[in-house]
């Protein structure tokens, strides 16, 4: 069912999306990887939470760099991603620890010492829920990111005489644009993930077991955390993005004569 | 206006405050004992091994001997003496440390020095982490989301609201994907109307979002009845036993629910440009603005792709990381473990995919219908 999936899915992209559906195959394999190499790191016995920082950071540039062009608007994006990354990094780490949440809850009944998932396995379990909470986030990170950086850049190429202020208030009133429906997304995805969870604690649980159990917890920070991370971005990629490309725009402005679409490739 | 932007942010900053204050010392509103750690002894035990095949590792056991002030109930301000076994890398076992507010269970009274009671620890009192994350993440919508940001709120928890209806419901023995079906299906309209209010936009975002949305279930029924069944026995929380058919719809469900957002995400952005084009100008032909929703689409269908995988992929990576050191070979792995990641990924992909040309047609279906009536 998987491969059959997969066909559908790269004949879809190759028939609906033409050239740069075929290179989002191709930035969405190279992430994969990327994802992959960090776990097999993880698993020969490196730190997870370095390992999962500094993959987070070649993923980001795998989408912005390979992507869309490497121009001024990816930089203004990526620096914007690193910045958000390193600020959730600490309370990620402090609700994290804080919550006892590492490891597996109760709810996951499966997996146990019994059903051959011993727990000798010499790895680092909290520090490695905050690296799935980051690596959660890091997809809608980018794609609020790139989303304001670009409207940013065709803003000021539209309207050259904007002040750095202007340029900076609708570059957020465009992310709070993309706020709603990109929360939304990440929440109906965690939705479908813990349906079957779900079920489990209408059957049974009263609110206060709910509110203090491990497995509720461990999804909520995750789930918040992403949502945090969605509304930081926001201020973050605006103040640096009309920031940076402002300075790029009037940099090149002598050299071109005022004229930006030459720096567009 | 500053000033009202200033007291708005004062007052969430309170509001925040005061919910946190009051769940960090809520220990009355519950009927379980708890306590608070107040002095902890961690105590070597032993060095076990693990073997995956490849490696081995060194698990170090420890014993903790733990102080606890109680909270509430009969024993309130005791202290009460209790033991902890953790392994170091806590699969399945916790390190408490001080300051952790913990359950208590099976509470006797000891004679010991000034100690007077003994007991178990069930479990960390997690409810302060669940309100600190929710005040963080609405104190940042309302905060730079404004009047969106609360809709955004609103939203969420009458989702939130309905879902436990729904499985209620389910329990009670109804079909869960009739229930969901019907649910997604207000909700898109909910969550545009809270968007554009009630005008021409707002319906043909809708038209959009479920046909997209309903071919997207389809294709997956169709690919989940031609291939083998699916093994369930790996699916995360599902009760056991299960019935095969009821698996079946739970599974389409989370499918139809996880491409939910990423669908009305594509509308919405495919609608705004049909709408800002069209407004900016009104004589383009079909074919051309066809072609704009194409380079729209193809330069957000990256990054939204890249949206479903992490956001799927990510709570599998414990559990491979798992499986790996017990030795379970990579590929077994992926083919039954992350089945179900993988396939709400793949499915939610092609949801993303069909939008773009279903939303674009519909839109300017609409969008050049209405001109050809004005001119008549």
């Amino acid at each position: 069912m998987l491969i059959a999936l997969l066909i559908i899915l790269i004949l879809l992209i190759l028939l609906l999306c033409g050239e740069r559906g075929a290179k989002s195959i191709v930035t969405t394999v190279i992430q994969a990887l990327i994802l992959l190499s960090a776990i097999f790191l993880i698993y020969w016995g490196l730190p997870p939470i370095p390992v999962t920082a500094a993959a987070c950071l070649l993923i980001a540039s795998a989408a912005m760099f390979y992507q869309n062009e490497a121009d001024i608007k990816s930089k203004a994006a990526f620096l914007s991603v690193a910045a958000v990354i390193l600020l959730l990094i600490p309370v990620v780490f402090y609700l994290a620890s804080g919550a006892n949440s590492e490891g597996f809850n109760s709810e996951q009944y499966e997996i146990t010492d019994t059903n051959g998932y011993t727990r000798n396995i010499q790895l680092d379990m909290l520090a490695l829920q905050i690296s799935v909470m980051i690596i959660a986030l890091i997809g809608t990170v980018i794609d609020i990111a790139i989303a304001i950086t670009s409207s940013v850049y065709e803003v000021l190429h539209h309207n050259p005489h904007l002040s750095l202020r202007q340029l900076t208030a609708s570059a957020f009133s465009a992310g709070q644009a993309i706020l709603n429906t990109s929360i939304h997304t990440i929440f109906y995805i965690y939705m479908a993930e813990y349906l079957t969870l779900f079920i489990q604690y209408a059957d049974e649980y009263s609110l206060s077991r709910l509110l203090n159990s491990k497995s509720f917890c461990q999804e909520f920070i995750s789930i918040s955390i992403s949502g945090v991370g969605c509304c930081l971005i926001v201020p973050i990629a605006a103040v640096l993005g009309s920031f940076l490309i402002y300075r790029h725009a009037k940099k090149s402005v002598p050299k071109k004569d005022g004229d930006l679409s030459e720096s567009k490739s | 206006m500053k000033k009202i932007t200033i007291v708005k942010l004062l007052s969430i900053i309170l509001i925040g405050i005061a919910a946190l204050l009051f769940t960090l010392n809520d220990y009355f509103l519950y009927d379980r004992p708890i306590g608070t750690i107040t002095a902890v002894e961690n105590h070597y035990l032993e060095t076990r091994d693990g073997f995956d095949g490849n490696h081995q590792y060194k698990e170090r056991y420890y014993l903790q001997k733990i102080t606890v002030t109680m909270r509430n109930g009969q024993f309130k301000g005791q202290t009460l003496y209790a033991e902890n076994q953790y392994a170091q890398s806590g699969v399945y076992d916790t390190k408490y440390s001080q300051g952790d507010d913990v359950f208590v269970e099976n509470i006797e009274k000891v004679e010991d020095g000034d100690v007077l009671l003994s007991g178990d620890i069930t479990g960390t009192k997690r409810d302060y982490f669940v309100v600190f994350v929710s005040v963080l993440l609405f104190g940042f919508f309302i905060a730079i989301g404004g009047r969106e940001g609360i809709l955004t709120v609103l939203s969420l928890i009458l989702n939130v609201a309905a879902f436990a209806l729904v499985l209620r419901l389910y329990l009670k023995g109804v079909n869960i994907l009739l229930m969901t079906v019907p649910m997604a299906i207000f909700f898109s309209a909910m969550l545009l109307l809270f968007m554009y209010g009630p005008n021409r936009k707002t319906l043909i975002s809708f038209i959009a979002t479920v046909t997209s949305a309903a071919v997207t279930l389809i294709l997956s029924f169709i690919v989940l009845r031609l291939s083998p069944d699916v093994d369930y026995d790996f699916m995360d929380y599902l009760i056991q036993p299960y019935e095969q058919l009821d698996a079946d719809y739970i599974f389409l469900s989370e499918i139809l629910i996880g491409c939910m957002g990423a669908v009305m995400d594509i509308v919405v952005t495919i609608v705004m440009t049909v709408d800002q084009i069209t407004a900016h100008n009104p004589d383009l032909p079909a074919r051309e603005l066809l072609k704009s929703c194409k380079t729209v689409g193809d330069d957000v269908v990256g990054t939204m792709i890249g949206v479903m995988f992490f956001s799927n992929i990510a709570a599998a990576v414990p559990f491979i990381l798992l499986s790996m050191r017990n030795g379970i070979a990579f590929s077994t792995i992926i083919r039954y473990h992350s089945f179900f990641e993988l396939s709400r990924f793949l499915t939610g992909s092609i949801g993303i995919v069909i939008t773009i040309p279903i939303s674009a047609a519909v839109a300017v279906y609409f969008y050049k219908g209405k001109r050809r009536k004005k001119t008549c």
